[in-house]
């Protein structure tokens, strides 16, 4: 298999994290559904960070990013820092988290969940007088527990695509 | 500085909150499309008398208008314009729960600038934060960031609706425990502070509870505009009235 194609499966898997992290829930469901989505974005690069540390850029990571901040109306460089210190942390940590037991990993990918969505609050908190809300915690929760599947099944794509 | 920057990556980011939207919009059309024929005769029904009631008050709304101008003509006033709007679809939703933002298809290249109002059908949406050439940023009216300067129709008491975070619910600020508020009464917006144009309906008042060991009024209100349904938008631009 090329290297093209394996990096247009990453590449591939970075673009759906983000149309999901975009996508809106449907109309009809409760607004309270909205605090249990997770940092999808977060999960795929720390995933790849882990996986293929010599192989995810921090520029390409600082530019989903930046895409994001976009996407999402984030000031700019909001999600470019904070994904490229997910990706950072991947790459410090990836012998040891391949080590770790599944509880370890969701416990870490709490932290940094928590940290990133913190540092969001702390932006728009700053920048447009936001009030922080104990929902961040919420929302990291959720993203942790999202780990564990989202890894099987990006691990799945790893192994079939044989992305080394 | 990073304004070029953000309307380079918007060009990557448009096509991508079109795929988002997808679901939603090759849904509703489908829904549109396999809609049985007694729905679509009971909705063709429903939309004409919709039509001979709007067509009623527009009548009615003309003569109102009419003696209007005649009223600021005697006061030395000039009379206002008439509504100069622009159509606009909503093309994505922000996921952020602490924030109420919406994307429409309209932008930089149609005229449309940062603090424009935005309507819908039923009453006051939002304003314009951010355009790019071709889409635009909308802070809708329940996000907590945003505040509204309104008068009550009934009274004409005035304060400041701000947003929530709710979709149905905007808060009323500082408002005295002796002020004339009551269940139901109408919200629109005052004018003042000339960023929305004066008249478009807010939102109704929900609830007023008065707490005589504080000096506020608890007071809120539902948001007049369907903010969760609302496919089209309208953007008003300056000198606008309804």
């Amino acid at each position: 298999m090329s290297t093209l194609i394996r990096g247009m499966v990453v590449l591939s898997s970075l673009l759906i994290g983000m149309l999901v992290t975009v996508g809106h829930l449907p109309r009809v469901v409760p607004d309270w559904i909205g605090l249990l989505r997770p940092e999808w974005m977060v999960l795929v690069c720390f995933f790849w960070a882990v996986e293929i540390p010599e192989r995810l850029g921090l520029v390409s990571v600082w530019l989903c990013g930046t895409l994001m901040d976009v996407l999402v109306g984030d000031a700019v460089g909001t999600n470019g820092a904070c994904l490229a210190a997910v990706s950072l942390t991947g790459w410090k940590l990836q012998a040891r988290v391949r080590l770790y037991s599944p509880f370890q990993e969701v416990a870490l990918v709490f932290a940094m969940a928590l940290g990133v969505l913190w540092i969001k609050a702390l932006i728009d908190n700053l920048l447009n007088g936001v009030a922080f809300t104990p929902y961040i915690v919420v929302n990291a929760v959720c993203t942790s527990l999202w780990w564990i599947p989202l890894s099987g099944v990006l691990g799945r794509v790893k192994t079939s695509f044989d992305i080394r | 500085m990073l304004n070029p920057l953000k309307v380079g990556f918007s060009v990557i980011a448009g096509p991508i909150q079109s795929i988002a939207e997808a679901p939603y919009s090759t849904t509703d059309l489908l829904i549109e499309f396999f809609a049985s024929r007694n729905k679509m005769q009971e909705k063709n029904s429903d939309l004409e008398d919709e039509i001979r009631e709007l067509s009623y008050s527009s009548q009615r709304l003309a003569a109102i208008e009419a003696e209007n101008i005649r009223l600021r003509g005697l006061l030395g006033s000039r009379g206002r314009l008439s509504a100069d709007v622009l159509v606009a679809e909503i093309v994505g939703i922000d996921p952020n729960n602490q924030r109420r933002e919406v994307v429409v298809d309209k932008g930089k290249s149609d005229g449309v600038r940062v603090r424009q109002a935005v309507i819908d059908a039923e009453g006051l949406f939002g304003q314009i934060i951010a355009t790019g050439q071709s889409n635009a940023r909308v802070l809708m009216v329940s996000d907590p960031r945003h505040a509204i300067p309104i008068e009550i129709v009934r009274s004409g008491f005035r304060s400041i609706a701000v947003g929530t975070g709710r979709s149905d619910r905007l808060d009323l600020e500082y408002v005295s425990t002796t002020a004339d508020l009551r269940k139901g009464d109408l919200l629109v917006s005052s004018g003042l502070g000339g960023r929305f144009p004066r008249g478009y309906p807010v939102g109704e008042i929900q609830s007023v509870d008065i707490d005589p060991a504080r000096n506020y009024a608890d007071v809120y209100a539902s948001v007049q505009a369907r903010l969760n349904t609302s496919r089209h938008v309208l953007i008003l631009f300056e000198g606008t009235t309804p």
